[in-house]
């Protein structure tokens, strides 16, 4: 019987040769980046302004399929980023299942704050643009309720809005929204501690929270994996034209921050971050008490499990504290993002999430 | 990197011991190695623990009270810098008979108050209105009236709707 002895060498070799060759060209492609970077598109799904208040744009996603249910969907972003994340790209769009699914879909975009609007709280928020914005489109759409879907910031935005307005409230949905900030998991909420950051002094001086400072506070979330780990897995994957696209576009999003308006930014540290007032039911929306319990609607909480902005536990307190019957958490494996944009989320959560609104919105 | 570690001495061991715990992850990491690994794939793993070892000790560094006192330092000479910066303005402003961005803020925070009055008073009387006339004005919930009144503004508010196909040609490319 003959055996053969493998030269190790020989091995080692090949893969060096062909590590060569991948590295140049990944050299090759560099020159390309600009370019790919320009044609970057933010938004997938066609859409149109349909309503304008100050400097906030209502966007309607009109279909070409019939509308299947007469309960308007409106989905409210946070004020921190632009929320195209929502509608990255074709394969990567959580508005997209909504409109195949026949749900007449609404999307809020705050716009970017100016100086003047510094002093615009929660109040000016959710009693005027989010209520003045849920009539205009049930007006739009014959109906007298409309569901409701928060993401991060606007998902806390949303909750508050419905046990205000719960009249108003078919359905809620929440994709990771923060509720109980008494949890130490996250470090921005350590961050937050009144021991260490003086919000009044912070606002007072720069008047609205400045993009720079949100940017800045995100990346050190995570700083070996964002200023490190992603520079070099991108040079190693320079050469793979997929992987550049989907780079590109989330980093173009990830970058297009924007201020948030001073007074807002004051009250979720202060009231939300600091003295966790939510869930004592102890905050107010100009002199209104916020009840959790007054929130009747049927939930649903999607958290995601890999979250570091808004840890697991932040969320998931919600359930426990409504008043609604009706109410499901569905725990994602993903992060803060990956929960819009995430494969996973794309292929298992969205659809599942279309089906769960499906049987609770009224059909035309 | 734990609390009550108020000396230099203690704070340089806790950093030490920091350090010392990722370089033994990272070795750890690095001796994972089999005889098949193509040294590629082997440098890649040995930088995947690597960083995460990094990782956890850069996470563990920014929960520290050394950490969060600088970061309170660091904000607190950032503001300090801003307010200077603001003061110097405002008096070359004022110097220059301008207008500073400052005039403009005391000038919305008045507008904000007297905005914060009329809607006071605006409720109060709708509360006095429906008090003189309960029977033409059965009771309604507060929120639904909120909204009705609001729904009323908006509706004054509301400038002219632009329709704009955005994507359409995004989608053709």
């Amino acid at each position: 019987m003959e055996t053969t002895i493998e030269n190790p060498w020989l091995k080692w070799q090949a893969a060096f040769a062909e590590e060569g060759m991948t590295q140049m060209k990944r050299w090759s492609r560099l020159p390309l980046i600009a370019e790919k970077a320009r044609k970057v598109t933010k938004g997938a799904t066609p859409s149109e302004v349909v309503h304008r208040v100050d400097h906030i744009k209502l966007l309607h996603y009109p279909s070409n399929k019939p509308v299947k249910h007469k309960t308007p969907l409106l989905v409210v972003f946070a004020l921190v980023n632009r929320p195209y994340i929502l509608d990255l790209k074709e394969g990567r769009s959580v508005i997209r299942h909504f409109v195949d699914a026949g749900f007449d879909t609404y999307l809020i975009d705050w716009g970017s704050p100016t100086l003047a609007d510094r002093y615009l709280g929660l109040d000016d928020y959710i009693n005027r643009y989010m209520d003045g914005l849920v009539d205009f489109v049930c007006e739009r759409a014959g109906s007298s309720k409309a569901s409701i879907l928060g993401y991060c910031m606007g998902g806390t935005m949303s909750t508050i809005y419905t046990a205000l307005h719960r009249e108003r409230v078919a359905n809620l949905m929440l994709m990771a929204a923060g509720i109980d900030f008494s949890t130490r998991e996250g470090l921005l909420n350590l961050w937050a501690d009144p021991n260490y950051f003086d919000v009044d002094e912070f606002v007072d001086t720069f008047g609205n929270c400045p993009a720079e400072f949100l940017q800045s506070s995100f990346l050190m979330l995570k700083p070996v994996g964002n200023l490190i780990e992603k520079p070099l897995n991108f040079m190693e994957n320079v050469h793979n034209d997929k992987f550049v696209e989907d780079f590109l576009t989330m980093e173009t999003w990830l970058n297009d921050n924007i201020s948030v308006p001073g007074e807002i930014f004051r009250e979720f540290v202060k009231s939300l971050y600091q003295k966790n007032q939510l869930v004592k039911d102890e905050f107010h929306v100009r002199n209104q008490r916020v009840r959790l319990k007054d929130v009747t609607c049927p939930l649903l909480n999607i958290v995601a499990k890999g979250d570091d902005l808004v840890p697991c536990s932040q969320s998931l307190a919600l359930n426990d504290l409504v008043g609604s019957n009706d109410r499901k958490t569905m725990l994602v494996p993903a992060g803060h993002i990956g929960l819009a944009v995430g494969g996973k989320a794309q292929r298992e959560t969205w659809p599942a999430v279309c089906e769960w609104l499906a049987e609770r919105s009224s059909s035309k | 990197m734990s609390d009550g570690k108020d000396t230099p001495w203690e704070q340089a061991a806790a950093f030490q011991k920091i350090w010392s715990d990722t370089f033994s992850k990272m070795t750890q990491g690095a001796f994972q190695f089999s005889p098949d690994s193509a040294p590629p794939e082997f440098m890649r793993q040995m930088r995947s623990s690597m960083f995460q070892a990094l990782g956890k000790t850069w996470e563990e560094f920014m929960r520290s009270p050394e950490f969060l006192s600088s970061m309170k330092q660091t904000m607190d000479s950032a503001i300090a810098f801003k307010k200077m910066t603001n003061e110097f303005l405002v008096k070359a402003h004022d110097e220059m008979q301008g207008t500073s961005k400052e005039d403009l803020r005391a000038l919305m925070a008045a507008v904000g108050r007297m905005e914060a009055n009329v809607h006071a008073r605006l409720d109060r009387l709708e509360e006095r209105l429906d008090e003189l006339n309960p029977k033409t004005s059965p009771p309604k919930p507060k929120s639904a009236k909120k909204a009705a009144a609001r729904s009323a503004k908006a509706v004054a508010k509301k400038k002219v709707v632009t329709k704009k196909k955005t994507a359409s040609s995004k989608r053709s490319r």
